[in-house]
């Protein structure tokens, strides 16, 4: 039961990588829909990562063998998926050239690799195995 | 991708609260922690604003902070759980603005 509220927390926030962008204007810097949308479901499977880690390297929280496992696997996965999306070398820096973003600059009709997308999968699989942990824990 | 998340809010939310004891609080929260959290859900699909939302689900925190029945590590648990998801409202709503993939960096393992 301890973990429950962390993970589902987390869970939660990792579900919206799965989020669909609506019919509304592109964000800034966007070159078309998949492309705010990959960033923007990326964006928010990172920061709650990125709290969660806070909650473990500050001692709020401490996972178990199992739970870090699985959330690796996560992180693993997401990893792959940035870097396959744009990779750049650092905050600021343009995305690597032969990253989806990269491409989509040059041609913005240029079609999502199905390495992306079997990573997005990858992402999606590993949060599946979350959530199951979450409902396993009593 | 909505329904699944709904769907997983309904399941995982109630069941997790309501393990967390059997103080009348709990019930009373219950549904007012779903409807926000389904009205944050409903803002990032659509892009519109959630701070309302996350102002709701601050209250029912705060009230079941103030449930002397819960657990400090409970409500410990509780705080944690929701920064990740508020951390990643946040992030979303953002780039709904601006497109800058540059900030994805790698996170290291644990």
């Amino acid at each position: 039961m301890k973990r429950i509220a962390i993970l589902a927390g987390l869970a939660l926030a990792l579900c919206m990588t799965g989020c669909k962008a609506a019919n509304i204007p592109l964000p800034a810097g966007a070159i078309n829909a998949t492309d705010a949308s990959l960033n923007a479901n990326l964006q928010a499977a990172h920061a709650g990562l990125v709290q969660y880690q806070a909650d473990v390297a500050s001692g709020k929280h401490t996972p178990d063998a199992t739970e870090k496992t699985i959330v690796n696997k996560v992180i693993v996965s997401l990893n792959l998926a940035d870097l396959l999306y744009c990779g750049s070398p650092a905050v600021g820096s343009p995305c690597a050239p032969a990253s989806y973003h990269a491409q989509l600059v040059a041609n913005p009709a240029a079609g999502e690799p199905q390495q992306l997308i079997d990573a997005m999968l990858a992402v999606t699989a590993n949060l599946s195995a979350l959530q199951t942990m979450i409902q396993g824990v009593k | 991708m909505l329904l699944t998340i709904l769907a997983l809010i309904g399941t995982v939310l109630p069941v997790l609260l309501k393990s967390f004891g059997v103080s009348s609080s709990i019930d009373n929260l219950i549904p007012a922690m779903l409807t926000a959290i389904t009205e944050i859900m409903a803002g990032i699909t659509n892009k519109t604003p959630v701070a309302s939302g996350l102002a709701a689900l601050q209250t029912a925190l705060t009230a079941l902070q103030a449930d002397t029945s819960l657990s400090p590590v409970v409500l410990g648990d509780i705080s944690e759980g929701t920064a990740a998801l508020q951390a990643a409202i946040v992030a979303y709503q953002k780039a709904q603005l601006v497109t800058d993939p540059s900030t994805l960096t790698p996170l290291p393992t644990l």
